[in-house]
């Protein structure tokens, strides 16, 4: 999938070279005022305080999960455990269903991932290189519905998804977010920019649309299908205000709902609670890292604009 | 052809009547008629925006026509998909497919349509022969140079043995010397496969050289349909005398003016009596005359009989040097004359116009063109 | 050559007008069948699950119940209800309040961290990732590692602050500083993401005007003033469009780390659309209440849009 060929000029002259491998990287080392040595290392102390503000809470709760309870609340507290304690993990794994709530997070995450980037792609195909009636208006209308936000149609939706039995199910946590239509606007305007001669040389070479679809198309909007694949797939893995809404069933909690579950009322179990923050980690970084050069914020500020 | 008896498909290639396309109230072709024979080939040219590209793209079937019809042997296409019309199309960036190999794109339509691998392998086998392109056929065209896309697009073409070729200026993305290099091919090519070829652009050199026809388009209508020599001696308007031919044609306004010896045009260069010629024209009726440059003859300032003229630039052009004089009353005009002939800016000079001359009405149409005598004004 | 004499003048047309029309729809509706299935199921669950619900929240609005029991039709009892309720108003005011904080302060740290990123050369894409992390993070994660950090009696930041010999915070007991900690935690985990939005935008302005401007010999606040700043307006439009739609409906965050509390100081609208549904049995009443959600979030969209297009063109 993320395997790109080895013909990068060539997607340039195609008109997509902004969205080559690496080119990101290598255009945000363009130093855009010439700084100082003194403003240079200014900036580097400076972003390095923020980075040890982002990256210092989850170190902490990493040495909180190894840590026993009696251990936890010692004065003055010790940073780094002097014994690693494993106990948070082992409790969470056999006491609660951490197991069967990270399977279903990655199965509904996968599932939603894979049938947006399919019809998303579809749809901006048909926006982008195929004239029929009404086409303008439809669209606008789908970018409307981006102005309706989930947390406001919550509980309509919850009644619907009850009316058709689905709740506790994963059709209740796959199907609904298939309607967000924000990959339909991105995946437009990235095959709107691949040159029309392309996909009419393919229509005379004996392609029918399907096959445009498939052959030419496809295989070069592949790194936006994997911007959006990732933001997909990280919009679905965090969500948690639709799963609550929707599930009951401890075995049908996702990792958020179930961790959340966790918290009781009156005794907040804090090791489990930070080794589970950070096992729930541990795949969302594996993928991010994966795919992490296909994906800035500026490719998708690069696509959405217009 | 057909002159021993056999039968001979005499079925245009593609037929075109009545051709219109609007876009919104923007007219891109107006009422274009044509008919292409077999093995024919056809130039379209024109100035950019004369709705060239947009004919061949009706023609394929990218773009619908508002009014008229597309016949591709003889069947009616307006209504059939542009992989069902048999035509295959080079563009002008070569649209080659960037994430496949040469070897993948000269056999795409193959494989599109059906054709089975070994079959397929073995036709880009003969075509990458035919093209000089077998050690290249595992690049992919991003790495490749001008020439060498412009080949693969030129195969993705020809593998299909489609009815006509549609070709979008094809060269105009090569520089010059390369460009010359790639029409000969092309024309080799076009020899020896014979297929109907239209090929549009704004090149009149190209058109010259490689039609057997040529269509001159000018704001989506056309303006003439001849082969080169009658699109260059006889021009059907002032339009098509300017745009094709290098220098452009001398244009000079004139009036029909009644004289001693019968009718006779009169203008501020010169005088061209009109008896004998076929030229019923009204007396009074503005006319405009062209010359090509190569038909005015120069002369030294002495001769009386010469119009006289003064040389404001010399423009040396390789075999031929154009010369740009000053005529009486302002008037501008350009003479070709061999490189051997010895002349200097700011020389005084006399032309006769002794060769053909054209007369176009106040439209700009046609009337004549022929070997017309004509005086210095004044005279006669 | 000769073999091409002109062909005779081509026939006129062989079809009716009628005959064309017909043909020419068939052929028309063909491409739009095509067009249609390619975007069939994208239009069937925007249909099913965002055009169905959008009405249907207008017609729970008129009821009451339906959670847990049957739903009665009820008038406009929910719409009258919402101008009783003093909750309501204390959400949207919450609601407002946490945008009015964590918004202007996500942008100012966020630009902030772009423009210093912008001189860093090697180490560049570390530093970008370990500020994008928390992006990454659910937010119910987020909540608890803050929850355990913000603890009054051994969390971390009380902890530092004792050692420093400050008076330690209540950080989520006081009514009166809530919310800030709630806007605190918005901020540390969106900055990363902002920084990195605002330096794509950055890193796309025309680096010849900034050549210009060095040779005019304006200095570096001239040029972030009157050069970076208003080219980064378009950028500045659009981020101020997302951080609303998102900062509008905040939950995650209120729901782990306070459920609303102190005394309602920390209760959003979107926490209270929420608790109407299971809590308090009151579908109708939380439908209302979307209601004033979209109107919020429209309203505000609005008026940055307003405000950043009047600004441009004057």
């Amino acid at each position: 999938m993320v395997v790109q060929h080895e013909a990068p000029s060539a997607i340039t002259d195609a008109g997509t070279g902004q969205h080559r491998r690496g080119s990101a990287r290598r255009s945000s080392r363009r130093p855009v005022g010439q700084a100082g040595p003194a403003l240079k290392a200014a900036s580097y102390v400076t972003v390095a305080v923020a980075a040890l503000a982002t990256l210092g809470p989850f170190f902490y709760i990493l040495t909180t999960s190894l840590k026993d309870s009696a251990s936890l609340f010692s004065y003055p507290p010790n940073w780094i455990p002097d014994e690693l304690f494993w106990g948070n993990y082992s409790r969470l794994l056999t006491e609660t269903l951490f197991v069967r709530w990270t399977v279903n997070t990655l199965i509904v995450a996968t599932t939603v991932t894979a049938l947006k980037l399919l019809f998303d792609s579809m749809a901006g195909y048909a926006f982008a290189k195929i004239d029929f009636p009404a086409k303008e208006p439809l669209f606008i209308f789908l970018l409307l519905g981006l102005m309706i936000p989930v947390s406001a149609l919550l509980i309509p939706l919850f009644f619907l998804v009850r009316g058709m039995n689905l709740l506790n199910t994963y059709w209740a946590l796959i199907l609904p977010p298939l309607a967000n239509p924000i990959g339909i606007l991105l995946m437009r305007n990235f095959i709107q920019s691949l040159p029309r001669d392309l996909d009419n040389a393919a229509r005379l070479d004996g392609c029918s649309e399907f096959a445009i679809y498939r052959r030419i198309v496809v295989p070069l909007v592949r790194p936006p299908l994997v911007v959006l694949g990732v933001l997909t797939f990280m919009i679905q893995y965090t969500s948690f205000i639709w799963p609550l809404v929707v599930t009951s069933d401890n075995r049908m909690n996702v990792l958020t709902t179930g961790l959340a579950g966790q918290r009781g009322v009156a005794t907040i179990d804090w090791g489990a609670i930070s080794a589970g923050g950070i096992m729930a980690m541990i795949p969302i970084t594996i993928f991010f890292l994966a795919l992490q050069r296909f994906f800035t914020a500026g490719s998708l500020m690069g696509a959405l604009k217009q | 052809m057909g002159a021993d008896g056999t039968m001979v498909d005499d079925t245009p290639a593609i037929e075109l009547v009545g051709i219109g396309k609007r876009y919104g109230d923007a007219v891109a072709l107006e009422d274009v008629s044509i008919a292409i024979a077999k093995r024919e080939f056809v130039v379209l040219l024109g100035p950019s925006g004369c709705g060239k590209s947009t004919l061949l793209k009706v023609i394929a079937g990218l773009e619908d026509a508002t009014d008229g019809e597309v016949y591709i042997d003889g069947r009616l296409a307006n209504y059939v998909v542009p992989k069902e019309r048999d035509v295959a199309m080079v563009f002008q960036n070569y649209a080659l497919y960037p994430h496949m190999t040469v070897a993948r794109n000269i056999g795409f339509p193959l494989k599109m349509t059906g054709h089975s691998k070994e079959e397929v392998r073995q036709r880009v086998a003969e075509m990458a022969q035919l093209l000089e392109m077998e050690t290249e056929l595992e690049k992919y065209p991003g790495t490749l140079s001008g020439g060498q896309r412009q080949r693969v697009a030129l195969g993705r073409a020809i593998i299909r043995n489609p009815t006509a070729f549609l070709m979008d200026e094809p060269l105009s993305n090569l520089d010059a010397l390369l460009r010359t290099q790639m029409r000969d091919e092309l024309l080799k090519l076009h020899r020896r496969v014979g297929r109907t070829t239209i090929y549009v652009t704004h090149d009149q050199m190209e058109a010259m050289t490689m039609a057997d026809r040529i269509v001159v388009l000018k704001s989506g209508v056309i303006q003439q349909i001849g082969t080169p020599r009658q699109v260059y001696r006889e021009p059907a308007n002032t339009f098509v005398a300017m745009f094709v031919g290098s220098p452009q044609m001398n244009l000079f306004a004139g009036q029909v003016a009644a004289g001693g010896a019968g009718p006779r045009i009169e203008s501020p260069v010169m005088t061209v009596p009109l008896d004998g010629h076929g030229l019923d024209l009204d007396v009074g009726r503005d006319v405009t005359i062209g010359v090509r440059a190569e038909d005015i003859v120069l002369t030294h300032d002495s001769d009386a009989d010469a119009v006289r003229a003064s040389v404001t630039l010399v423009e040396p052009v390789g075999a031929d040097v154009f010369i740009n004089v000053s005529l009486p009353g302002d008037v501008a005009c350009v003479v070709r004359v061999p490189a051997t002939t010895d002349v200097t800016e700011g020389q005084p000079v006399g032309l006769h116009f002794s060769g053909r001359l054209h007369v176009f009405g106040p439209d700009g149409a046609r009337l004549s063109t022929g070997d017309l005598f004509v005086h210095p004004a004044g005279l006669g | 050559m000769d073999d091409h004499a002109p062909p005779a003048v081509p026939a006129p047309r062989r079809l009716t007008g009628a005959e064309h029309r017909r043909l020419a729809r068939r052929y028309r509706l063909r491409r739009t069948l095509q067009a249609y299935a390619f975007l069939a199921p994208n239009l069937f669950f925007f249909g099913l699950f965002l055009v169905v619900p959008s009405i249907w929240l207008l017609l729970v609005t008129f009821q009451s119940g339906g959670v847990y029991g049957e739903a009665q039709f009820v008038g406009l009892d929910n719409w009258r209800q919402l101008f009783v309720d003093p909750l309501v108003t204390q959400t949207m005011r919450n609601t407002l309040l946490l945008a009015a904080m964590s918004i202007p302060a996500l942008f100012v740290v966020g630009l902030g961290l772009a423009l210093l990123l912008r001189n860093i050369g090697r180490g560049g894409p570390a530093l970008r990732a370990a500020l994008y992390f928390p992006t990454l993070t659910p937010l119910v994660i987020i909540g608890s590692i803050w929850l355990f950090l913000v603890h009054p009696d051994f969390g971390a930041l009380n902890l530092g602050i004792r050692a420093l010999g400050g008076d330690t915070v209540n950080w989520l007991g006081d009514t009166a500083i809530a919310l800030p900690t709630i806007a605190m935690v918005e901020v540390w985990r969106g900055m990363g993401f902002w920084a990195l939005f605002f330096l794509a935008g950055l890193l796309a302005l025309p680096e010849e005007l900034y050549q210009a401007a060095h040779l005019d010999g304006t200095n570096a606040w001239q040029r972030l003033r009157y050069l970076t700043l208003p080219l980064m307006r378009p950028v500045f439009l659009f981020a101020a469009i997302v951080a609303i739609f998102y900062t509008l409906q905040v939950f995650d965050t209120v729901f782990v780390m306070t459920d609303g509390g102190p005394a309602n100081s920390t209760a959003t609208v979107a926490w209270y659309v929420y608790k109407s549904i299971y809590v308090y049995d009151q579908a109708g009443f939380g439908a209302s209440l979307s209601f004033i959600l979209l109107l919020m979030i429209l309203g505000l969209t609005l008026g940055a849009l307003r405000l950043l297009r009047s600004r441009m063109d004057g």
